[in-house]
């Protein structure tokens, strides 16, 4: 079930765990709110300046729709929700060595959106991050 | 200094994360010698937010919120706490954790009534 981070498989990964993960289910079942995950490059590869996206539509514990945007791939949906972030740190956040508080409260992960009811449901934010570990295969 | 938990209600949350933040460093720019805030813990379930202070007095720390602050998330509670940390136990010797497999050991106090 593992698979790179961003990358279509890892998309496909994530769905599966999403709308077959009983714990997510429950806990989730409230949310509402799709989501966009902005994936700015490598600062050692300045290079390449284009951003890579994921996007999710998230409702009530499950994923409706989901899509992998290569960099530099337009056509971006306007989502409640956009998480920003060089890859870097979206991948400390995946591998469990910076907590994901910790990386909204520091700006590492910039957030678009309500941070309210971002707040109101961190239960749900940290479950989906577990998902999303698990989608990427470090949990 | 004395420690304290200080429980919050947690009635409004800024919608933007820039306002948040800027909060919440502002508040730990006002915490000083006297008043310092140690971490928190939020429960998004009830609404609460716990943290713990060291400071000189209660009214110390309700000195570090701007009004706003506790309008937003007022005080419900500040109670003078003594921290525990379990890892002690495993220095305690004896009979402890560590022997028995977790399980704790009190040794009985004599009877002084005979």
């Amino acid at each position: 079930m593992s698979a790179e981070f961003p990358s279509q498989a890892w998309v496909e990964a994530l769905v599966r765990v999403l709308n077959s993960d009983a714990r997510y289910g429950e806990i989730a079942r409230s949310w509402e709110g799709d989501l966009l995950f902005v994936i700015k490059p490598e600062s050692d590869r300045a290079a390449e300046t284009l951003f890579t996206h994921v996007y999710l539509d998230l409702w009530h514990g499950k994923c409706r729709s989901a899509r992998y945007f290569p960099p530099g791939e337009g056509g971006l949906p306007k989502p409640a929700f956009a998480l920003t972030a060089g890859f870097a740190h979206f991948a400390a956040v995946l591998g469990g060595s910076l907590d994901p508080m910790q990386a909204m409260l520091t700006r590492r992960l910039q957030v678009s959106g309500n941070m309210a009811y971002i707040l109101r449901n961190v239960p749900v934010v940290l479950d989906f991050v577990r998902c999303c570990r698990l989608a990427a295969g470090a949990a | 200094m004395n420690r304290y938990l200080v429980s919050h209600h947690v009635k409004r949350i800024y919608a933007s994360q820039d306002d948040l933040v800027n909060d919440w460093r502002g508040l730990r720019q006002r915490t000083h010698a006297g008043a310092r805030w140690v971490r928190s813990w939020y429960a998004a379930g009830s609404e609460r937010l716990y943290c713990e202070w060291e400071a000189l007095s209660p009214e110390v720390i309700y000195a570090c919120f701007l009004p706003i602050e506790l309008e937003m998330a007022p005080i419900e509670k500040v109670e003078e706490v003594v921290a525990i940390d379990p890892a002690w136990l495993d220095e305690a010797g004896g009979t402890g954790a560590a022997a028995d497999g977790g399980a704790l050991s009190l040794r009985r106090t004599p009877d002084r009534s005979t």
